[in-house]
């Protein structure tokens, strides 16, 4: 029998369906798999297995009865650790939430319970989802499973390495200004950034409130369309969600490419990317034209400024987010005999790391008094800019292709000494944010080091069908989705250490 | 390795104009409630200034006729009923407090 944790979302969910194995052998298959993975990976911040062996019974008794089945009853899941589960302990990534059990659980991980699917583990993550790398985790970054000295991508690292690594056969991670696209670009799996409020919001640990947006990340196009039927919809407890019927994403994949309109943004092929990911981006969209797409190039002018736009905006919205941290109801308390201002100032010294103290600091700037118009104001004003580019785009188009970043996965190490060299990782998906619209990356191509190229597709506000559509059309007509990474790599047989290879 | 070709990021070593100064830093420190050694503020000062600096681009743009974006969505000010609710367990949200004396969150004194 095959190894029952390399199967798809839908190909599991058929073989449940059938009996061919119970969701309690899945389960196990991947808690195994998981256990035996992780010393390479450093994918979850927790597992919970007796909570998963538990769901995966619940499974069952619906699966042998027929009734309640979902496409993903029974399907190990695994979620990134800003997504509240109730009773299982939810860090964001951070020390200041070292021993934090939510009383409740996130929209999206009650949508996944109430659907059967069977939550394995917290995921690693940039703390608080901060970084592109996921090398800010408190608890030490995820290792791509492609190249273990390489990063996974941030901030939904291991997110990204846990479908890579086959940990779990889906997971869902939060993007805020490419968190979801990047690291499911660098370990070479597919991932999808909804439209502002397609999704909810609920008990998911605030980063910048305006641009966060939780998505699935699977191995191939249809399981991030069951996915993503899953968690979307409208949900009274975020005020933000949008009132609007969940369209039937897996009827959106069989349209094809035939008449699509594609836009090529020429900001998006710069002088100095990395050759290999040029190449596989544009042959790409060659296909997408074989396959009967019409291909134009446009401009979206705003493009340069989007990095600066977006450091102010997030900043300054986690900034107020994170006031919360204070040491007093919940959450690591340090200094206590000092007074209540020495009390905040010292827990939040000893709960944050360098990057969450530097975007608190950025953005307690960029809002305090003098300041205000020259920063946050003037962000909001390119915004709008920003925004207008996409609008006048989508009057005529479908999708929008571009990379999703100027290079694949870097060495872990490599650019942690200079933050802004980090924060352009995200030049080529942090607009979508500021924009509110949904994007999706799938695998491309890959370098001469083997280490996968990401392809964005962005669609207008509410699109998710037409970026799934032409996912699908290309992937179906490629095999990229198929590769694996080496099993010596995500197998923990023969670890390599960063810093043991050149 | 790729590096920006837009305006590129300004090496940390060869910044002139400084945007922020180490009593700013101490100040918005103060703001933020974050207590800073002195090597953090060191380092504060150097890559917030030039953050600040790359953001400066952002000026680069006329944007006077331009009205700012605060949400991507036009949904208005959602309403619901004043209705209270209370969490059924107790015991798991006093479970997170750092400090609980029976049923309540123990805090530090602020009346003197």
């Amino acid at each position: 029998m095959t190894d029952l944790y390399t199967l798809s979302i839908a190909e599991a969910a058929a073989r449940l369906r059938h009996r061919d194995f119970s969701a309690e052998e899945l389960t196990r298959a991947l808690l195994a798999r998981a256990a035996s993975t992780e010393p390479a990976l450093h994918s979850f911040l927790t597992l919970c297995e007796a909570e998963a062996l538990a769901a995966a019974r619940i499974a069952d008794t619906r699966l042998r009865s027929g009734t309640d089945v979902t496409p993903i009853t029974g399907i190990p899941i695994a979620v990134k650790d800003v997504i509240a589960t109730a009773g299982v302990r939810t860090t964001a990534g951070s020390r200041i939430l070292g021993g934090f059990v939510p009383s409740y659980d996130a929209t999206v991980a009650a949508h996944l319970k109430a659907a059967g699917a069977v939550i394995v583990g917290k995921l690693n993550c940039d703390e608080f989802a901060m970084g592109s790398s996921n090398e800010n985790s408190a608890y030490g970054p995820a290792r791509n499973p492609w190249s273990l000295d390489r990063v996974p991508g941030g901030s939904s690292g291991g997110s990204a390495t846990a479908v890579a690594g086959a940990q779990a056969l889906g997971s869902l991670g939060t993007d805020t200004g490419g968190s979801i696209r990047l690291p499911a670009a660098f370990c070479g799996v597919v991932g999808l950034k909804p439209t502002y409020g397609r999704v909810s919001r609920y008990g998911v640990i605030a980063y910048a409130s305006s641009l966060d947006q939780v998505g699935p990340l699977a191995r191939d196009v249809t399981d991030t369309a069951l996915l993503l039927g899953t968690i979307a919809g409208y949900d009274p407890r975020d005020s933000t969600s949008v009132e609007r019927v969940v369209p039937d994403y897996a009827a959106a994949l069989h349209a094809g490419a035939r008449g699509l309109r594609v836009g090529l943004p020429r900001e998006y092929f710069v002088a100095g990317m990395q050759p290999e990911v040029e190449r596989a981006v544009r042959a790409a969209v060659r296909q997408l034209e074989a396959l009967g797409a019409e291909v134009r190039e446009i401009s979206l002018p705003h493009t340069e400024y989007a990095i600066a736009c977006y450091y102010v905006i997030a900043t300054a919205e986690a900034s107020s987010n994170l006031a919360r941290y204070d040491g007093i109801r919940y959450g690591t308390r340090v200094g206590e005999g000092d007074g209540l201002l020495a009390m905040y100032c010292q827990t939040r010294a000893a709960g944050f790391g360098a990057e969450v103290k530097r975007r608190i600091m950025l953005g307690t700037y960029a809002l305090s008094a003098g300041y205000y118009d020259a920063y946050y104001l003037k962000a909001q004003k390119v915004r709008t800019l920003i925004r207008r580019d996409f609008a006048r785009a989508f009057a005529d188009l479908d999708v929008i292709v571009t990379p999703v970043a100027p290079t694949t996965a870097f060495r872990l190490g490599e650019k942690t000494a200079d933050p802004l060299q980090m924060y352009l990782s995200d030049i080529f998906t942090i607009s979508v944010n500021l924009a509110g619209l949904p994007a999706l990356s799938l695998p491309c191509g890959f370098d001469d080091a083997d280490l996968p190229i990401g392809l964005q597709i962005v669609g207008p506000p509410f699109g998710e069908e037409a970026l799934l559509r032409a996912a699908r059309a290309y992937e179906e007509s490629t095999e990229w989705h198929l590769r694996r990474p080496p099993e010596r790599a995500a197998g923990g047989v023969s670890v390599t250490k960063p810093g043991d290879t050149t | 390795m790729w590096t920006a070709h837009w305006p590129a990021s300004p090496a940390l070593a060869t910044l002139a104009a400084v945007k922020i100064s180490p009593e700013q830093i101490r100040h918005v420190a103060t703001l933020a409630r974050l207590a800073l050694t002195e090597e953090e503020e060191h380092a504060m000062t150097e890559t917030l200034d030039a953050i600040l600096t790359y953001i400066d681009k952002l000026d680069e743009i006329d944007t006077t006729e331009v009205e700012p974006t605060a949400h991507v969505l036009d949904l208005g000010t959602r309403w619901r009923e004043d209705v209270v609710t209370n969490h059924p367990d107790t015991e798991a949200l006093l479970a997170n407090a750092p400090a609980r004396e029976d049923d309540l969150v123990r805090v530090p004194r602020i009346i003197e």
